[in-house]
């Protein structure tokens, strides 16, 4: 189900769906006025919130890609000249942002075809032909939502195959011998929680999303500064900071609760859960160490190694 | 890339919580949005809600990850600064490149604007830097020449000072403001006054001083400062400053005979000033004979117009009483330099035409700058530099037009550049002319062309 970021608009006036109209045209994939304007006016009640003045409107209708919104509108209608130039501009790229996406051949081609189904609208009982083109509202490029709804697909493929494992597989994994579940070393400190939420909770949209994006997905400097179109040590100040912050956001939400800062500190120092992670870091420094016939003194902090960090991560996955 | 920092593991717990309640929703972004996000075309309203809702929704954001165009990805790596290049080695060569451009641009616009600064001051406020010797000075270089005439050694006593003097301008005078005291030119036909439009022009005069023909301070103060060695032995060493009083009257005599390696030297210094002095030695012979006749007998310089061997030679030096009084031996004391004055106010009193080029236009002015009237020159082309060899000015501009410029600026004739059959189509940025046959011009893709027939032929340099 889509999120709806507004539900209701407000009418697009009449000159505007006109000049819209003809810098879309529509006439030539045998779209009517009307109909245009009411693809319009759908559009406007998807993304404009209650109440949305005509400035708004106007500012919407002329961010819209009202060609490629007419071609997909018209390809919807069943307009043959619409598809011809479908097929022929979209044809090539969404084969290539199958193969993008998916980096095999044949699953690309795979991926591709059944979107071509869908984009058709072909029904195996005879109902009434919908097209998925229909919910293309023109916000982005044509080849874009192309790229987006194969994505879509294929994450929808992805995750709906992880879930199906054989059981012949499972046995052959040793399922049946697996340990059960630990239960939590302990429970964290209540006010470590919710000083830890506040924290987070105060974060621009664009800090939780590369938070969530590096150390949940594991996805990389390269891959966050892509999708937020800035440059890789951008997003590495970035989290410098963020770590930091949220550091000294939480020790002061601990405080606010009550907690001196060296309790606070230490509250969030000594997580109980880090241990394990240390000790093992430890081990890691220090195998590596008598491996280079090196004798860590007693007590001294042992800076991390590449090795632990690669464990750390690995733990952290698991 | 440094590795970024770890966060407390109740962090990362916390924000796994949040993706599980956000699972449970089942609220996935549309296509469209995601498109628009990946093309960057959304209001930051709407960015911040889709950013939102990926951060705590792992689905989309794989989907937003995997629907990333091609062009982001080449856009990072542009970003990082391509891949022939590690990033901080194309940051640190770029950042290199930028420091070396910027200093050349400074040193560059440094330079324009100083000339500009000085070719655009009042000639009051330049005059008694260009040329009013410090009376002090003046009387010691009187007293100077005056007890070196007294003694066999006259002339090698000239020439010493004279090198001396030289040395002290080479000295005290940066290139800089050597050039900006070029600009300070009584006839601003030759100065940078047009600005950014005439630098190049203007540089690529300076770069061949010797066809300079910029009547220059700097040949006027040189010649003030007793400097003038080219045309000491019978030319008047008096110059005027650009209001037409009367600077500096200086001893000639003996130098004559002083024909050697030292005056060579000299002469090359102030080759500027010959230069330029042909063309006014034109300008003398045009001017009334009475005002011709007082300048004479003063044996001056008029302002803007420095006294050539040849000519000046010709017209001046047999008619004139005061220079056979130098050449005897003769100075004009201080009271004898104001007397002067007002004859010489009458000498300079003829307009001196002074040219530059504003908004792509050809000026002209007949007040020493106090006014300026445009030439019309071509309707709709753009200038951007000129040049003036006596009484004729060439002006080049948009489009590879070249114009010559005669009768004060009436008549404008254009001189097609063409090279073999094909007609130049570049702008011309630099225009030199030696004199009316020899020429070169610069053009915007640095192509150096030059005739030797008054434009009708043009040759690449």
């Amino acid at each position: 189900m889509p999120v709806a970021i507004a539900t209701k608009s407000g009418k697009v006036p009449a000159i505007l769906a006109r000049e819209l109209f003809e810098k879309s045209g529509s006439q030539s994939y045998g779209l009517t006025l009307e109909d245009f304007r009411s693809i319009l006016e759908q559009v406007g009640s998807k993304y404009l919130a209650a109440g949305a003045d005509e400035a708004e409107v106007r500012e919407l209708c002329c961010s819209l890609r009202v060609e490629e919104l007419a071609l997909a509108r018209g390809c919807a209608a069943g307009s043959d000249h619409a598809w011809e130039v479908f097929l022929t501009r979209y044809r090539a790229a969404l084969y290539d942002a199958a193969r993008g996406i998916v980096r095999e051949e044949g699953r690309a081609k795979e991926l591709a075809d059944s979107l071509y189904a869908d984009l058709y609208g072909m029904k195996a009982n005879g109902a009434e032909r919908t097209s998925k083109l229909n919910s293309y509202m023109g916000r982005g490029s044509l080849a874009g939502w192309l790229r987006a709804v194969l994505a879509q697909e294929y994450v929808n493929r992805y995750r709906a195959g992880r879930r199906l494992v054989s059981l012949e597989e499972q046995t052959e994994a040793g399922v049946q011998f697996a340990a059960k579940d630990k239960p939590s070393s302990s429970v964290a400190d209540p006010r470590l929680e919710a000083a830890t939420d506040a924290a987070l909770a105060s974060l621009a949209a664009e800090e939780k999303f590369i938070l969530a994006a590096y150390y949940l997905d594991g996805r990389t400097l390269a891959e966050i500064a892509r999708s937020l179109r800035v440059h890789e040590s951008t997003i590495c100040r970035k989290l410098e900071k963020l770590a930091k912050n949220l550091r000294k956001a939480i020790v002061s939400g601990l405080m606010r609760a009550g907690l001196n800062r060296q309790a606070a500190e230490e509250a969030l120092a000594a997580d109980v859960r880090d241990l394990q992670v240390k000790v093992r870091e430890r081990l890691a420094s220090g195998a590596e160490s008598g491996l280079r016939g090196e004798n860590p003194p007693q007590g001294a902090e042992i800076t991390q190694k590449p090795a632990a960090q690669a464990f750390q991560a690995r733990e952290g996955q698991e | 890339m440094a590795e970024a920092p770890k966060i407390p593991r109740i962090v990362r717990e916390r924000l796994l919580s949040g993706q599980s309640g956000a699972r449970a929703a089942r609220e996935h972004l549309d296509a469209d949005l995601l498109a628009a996000y990946a093309e960057n075309s959304l209001p930051s309203r709407e960015r911040n809600l889709v950013l939102n809702h990926l951060s705590v929704c792992e689905d989309c954001r794989d989907a937003a990850m995997l629907s990333l165009p091609e062009s982001a990805t080449a856009a990072a790596r542009h970003a990082r600064g391509g891949s022939l290049l590690p990033g901080w080695m194309g940051l640190r060569w770029a950042a290199l490149a930028t420091g070396v451009v910027l200093t050349i641009g400074v040193v560059l616009l440094n330079r324009n604007f100083e000339q500009a600064k000085v070719s655009q001051a009042p000639a009051s406020s330049e005059q008694p830097q260009v040329a009013v010797a410090p009376s002090s000075v003046q009387e010691h270089r009187f007293q100077s020449v005056q007890s070196e005439a007294k003694t066999p050694g006259f002339g090698g006593g000239v020439i010493a000072d004279q090198r001396t003097r030289l040395k002290g301008a080479r000295q005290n005078r940066t290139d800089n403001s050597y050039k900006a005291d070029i600009g300070r030119s009584t006839k601003p036909r030759t100065a940078p006054a047009a600005g950014f439009d005439n630098f190049a022009a203007y540089a690529n005069r300076a770069s061949r001083n010797q066809t300079s023909p910029a009547a220059s301070p700097a040949a006027s103060a040189t010649m003030a400062s007793g400097g003038m060695a080219a045309d000491k032995h019978e030319a008047p060493a008096t110059a005027v400053g650009s209001l037409g009083k009367l600077m500096q009257v200086a001893p000639a005599p003996g130098i004559t005979a002083q024909s050697s390696a030292e005056i060579a030297n000299a002469q090359a210094e102030t080759q500027v000033a010959g230069k330029r002095s042909e063309a006014d030695a034109d300008g003398l012979r045009e001017q009334e004979p009475s005002k011709k006749k007082t300048a004479a007998e003063n044996a001056t310089v008029v302002a803007g117009s420095l006294p050539s061997p040849p000519q000046a030679r010709a017209q001046q030096a047999p008619a004139s009483p005061a220079v056979r009084a130098q050449s005897q031996g003769y100075f004009q004391t201080k009271d004898q330099v104001e007397a002067n004055q007002e004859k010489l106010a009458i000498a300079s009193s003829e307009p001196a035409l002074q040219w530059r080029i504003r908004a792509g236009k050809l000026q002209q002015s007949t007040d020493t700058g106090k006014t300026w009237q445009e030439v019309s020159v071509a309707p709709g082309v753009k200038l951007h530099a000129f040049w003036t060899q006596g009484s004729s000015v060439w002006a080049g501009g948009t489009a590879g037009s070249l114009f010559h410029i005669t009768d004060s600026g009436k008549q404008a004739v254009r001189i097609p550049i063409k090279v073999g059959e094909a007609e130049v189509a570049e702008t011309v940025v630099a225009v030199t002319f030696a004199d009316e046959l020899n020429g070169t011009i610069m053009l915007e893709n640095n192509l150096v062309l030059q005739t030797t027939d008054g434009g009708k032929t043009w040759e690449r340099r």
